[in-house]
């Protein structure tokens, strides 16, 4: 009999309590983030809630310029790709990082980077600050 | 994850192709006042011209309309699109992988005759993608589209809605990619930038060759002095290229068309006995990865590399830069001549750069790629656009590209299908 839970709704709720959630697999070990209920290493269905390290590296990176009007409210930003120190890779918001820099953040690369909340209109999501 | 793939139950080939030129029907007049309608029986009966088939012949359609409920506001149309073709009652339906949807389309026509069900099997795409039917009127009544709604508000493509946030999508993680290429092999940003502005000039000379291009009047030399630039590359790197990303700007990615591909397969020895005086085009390989680009980090992407081993399994190649005479890339971005042709193996890791710069992915250099001026020149249709570089490669293989035909008759060819950042279809192409 399958168990399956809100992961979404799940995964959203633990941001508004400051956690960083992602599921790890019983059987092989792999992490599965943003969160899904079937392991992409072994197939594993068994997997447990965990608290991520809230590391990685960021691998690469992109300026979002071409805003809808979604994207109008958060301006204009660094998206970086970040390899999680438990292995998935992500794609999210660069805080505080001077967006006429790109150079210099092209020299930091692989940069070691830390794992942040921002709030947004109405929800919390996953971001992440340069380690200095 | 890898997968296991085994050969066909029979050798399939393409014996015919078609295309629209692509354009805005509301504006170019070998287009004006069409709709989807005419736009994809068009393409089709070019292709059953050109295989010398009637519609009757055909046993099944496959029909690839990715926006057809925001732009034609329509669902399952390849119930009306049947009759249109003179196919109705014929086993078919509607599907899309987004911009790969054609590559998709070609392996669902390729499946169903080498698993002979059926002998002769048809794959159409279209959509108009620069303007919206207005309900409640006919549908030649339309109002101009503001595709980046439809994109970002509605899709994030490459990224899975549910864990969505502002900013992240396929333009990001795409020119992460070709950031994580740049660091990769020790490349300055100025030397990216150089590459995919000379991608673009290079995209734009094919499609001024290219009767089937309505939305460009001007190489990039003309277009450059009339804003006081003598070197294209200096006006690509001025305000008239506004960035979109870090480092690409507007003329270093596609813009959207309207326009309609078309192909037919068969059994290739049946195909050989149709055709006399060309060769026939067998579909030697076909991959299919279906994943989430916001999740692979660095070059080459992964779901990428997968496809072409996919391709490169059936089809028996093991060596892409030596057995590969021609290679079509889904260039929505100009960074993929880099990142998308390494990964295939088409160039060596860090060459393809150089290789640009050098101009060796021209018509005539030695390594060509994209010579009907692809998405960034010649347009970007979504559902019909991998039916133009099929079509493209169809002709190079028999000789037909005239000022655009590449050097040496390729015999080998490696197409790719980029479907939103969610999906890599390939295919190798092999004149027998």
């Amino acid at each position: 009999m399958v168990k399956m839970q809100p992961y979404v709704k799940m995964w959203y709720d633990y941001l508004e309590e400051g956690k960083i959630m992602g599921l790890k697999c019983k059987k092989c070990g792999a992490y599965e983030f943003p969160p899904v209920p079937v392991c992409n290493s072994c197939s594993g269905t068994d997997l447990e809630w965990v608290e991520m390290k809230g590391t990685g590296k960021l691998i690469s990176f992109s300026i979002m310029q071409l805003m809808d009007k979604v994207q109008v409210k958060y301006g204009r930003r660094y998206i970086g790709q970040v390899q999680l120190t438990e292995g998935p890779a992500f794609t999210a918001t660069l805080e505080d990082f001077d967006l006429n820099k790109r150079e210099e953040l092209y020299d930091r690369l692989p940069a070691d980077v830390n794992l942040g909340i921002m709030q947004f209109d109405g929800f919390k999501f996953v971001s992440f600050k340069l380690k200095d | 994850m890898k997968t296991r793939i085994g050969q066909f139950a029979r050798s399939v080939s393409i014996i015919g192709v078609g295309v629209t030129p692509l354009g805005n029907v509301q504006v170019n007049p070998e287009l004006k006042d069409m709709t989807e309608r005419e736009l994809f029986a068009w393409a089709c009966m070019e292709a059953m011209e050109d295989a010398g088939l009637e519609a009757k012949d055909i046993d099944c359609l496959y029909v690839g309309h990715v926006f057809s409920e925001s732009h034609s506001g329509q669902i399952s149309t390849s119930g009306m699109f049947s009759r249109w073709i003179g196919m109705n009652e014929k086993p078919g339906f509607r599907h899309e992988t987004a911009c790969c949807t054609a590559v998709s389309g070609l392996r669902h026509a390729v499946l169903a005759v080498a698993s002979g069900m059926h002998d002769i099997a048809i794959s159409g795409c279209v959509d108009i993608n620069l303007s919206n039917a207005m309900i409640g009127l006919p549908p030649f009544n339309r109002t101009p589209a503001v595709f980046e709604d439809v994109l970002y508000d509605s899709n994030a493509l490459g990224c899975d809605q549910a864990y969505w946030y502002p900013g992240g999508e396929i333009m990001a993680f795409l020119e992460g990619a070709y950031i994580a290429y740049g660091k990769k092999y020790g490349y300055s940003l100025d030397q990216l930038i150089d590459a995919i502005s000379k991608c673009s000039i290079n995209s734009r000379r094919n499609a001024m060759n290219n009767p089937l291009a309505l939305l460009v009047s001007e190489n990039y030399d003309d277009e450059a002095k009339k804003f006081g630039f003598d070197d294209p590359m200096n006006y690509l790197k001025s305000k008239f290229n506004p960035l979109i990303g870090a480092i690409q700007g507007f003329k270093h990615t596609t813009g959207v068309a309207d326009g309609a591909s078309a192909l037919i397969v068969c059994p290739t020895d049946m195909a050989k006995k149709m055709i006399k005086g060309r060769p026939v085009v067998e579909i030697a390989g076909l991959g299919m990865t279906t994943s989430s680009g916001y999740q692979q980090p660095g070059s080459p992407m992964s779901f990428d590399i997968e496809s072409f081993a996919q391709s490169f399994t059936q089809a028996g190649i093991k060596d892409p830069y030596k057995e590969l005479d021609y290679m079509a890339i889904h260039d929505c971005c100009a960074q993929h001549y880099m990142t998308v042709t390494e990964a295939a193996g088409y160039f060596k890791p860090g060459e393809a750069l150089h290789a640009v710069m050098e101009g060796r992915i021209a018509p005539e250099g030695d390594k060509p790629v994209n010579t009907s001026g692809g998405r960034l020149n010649l347009g970007h249709p979504i559902a019909g656009a991998a039916g133009y570089e099929i079509a493209e490669a169809v002709w190079q293989m028999q000789g037909k590209c005239g000022n655009r035909q590449i050097k040496k008759q390729p015999e080998t060819v490696l197409i790719h299908g980029l479907g939103a950042g969610f999906h890599v279809a390939s295919a190798v192409l092999r004149a027998v």
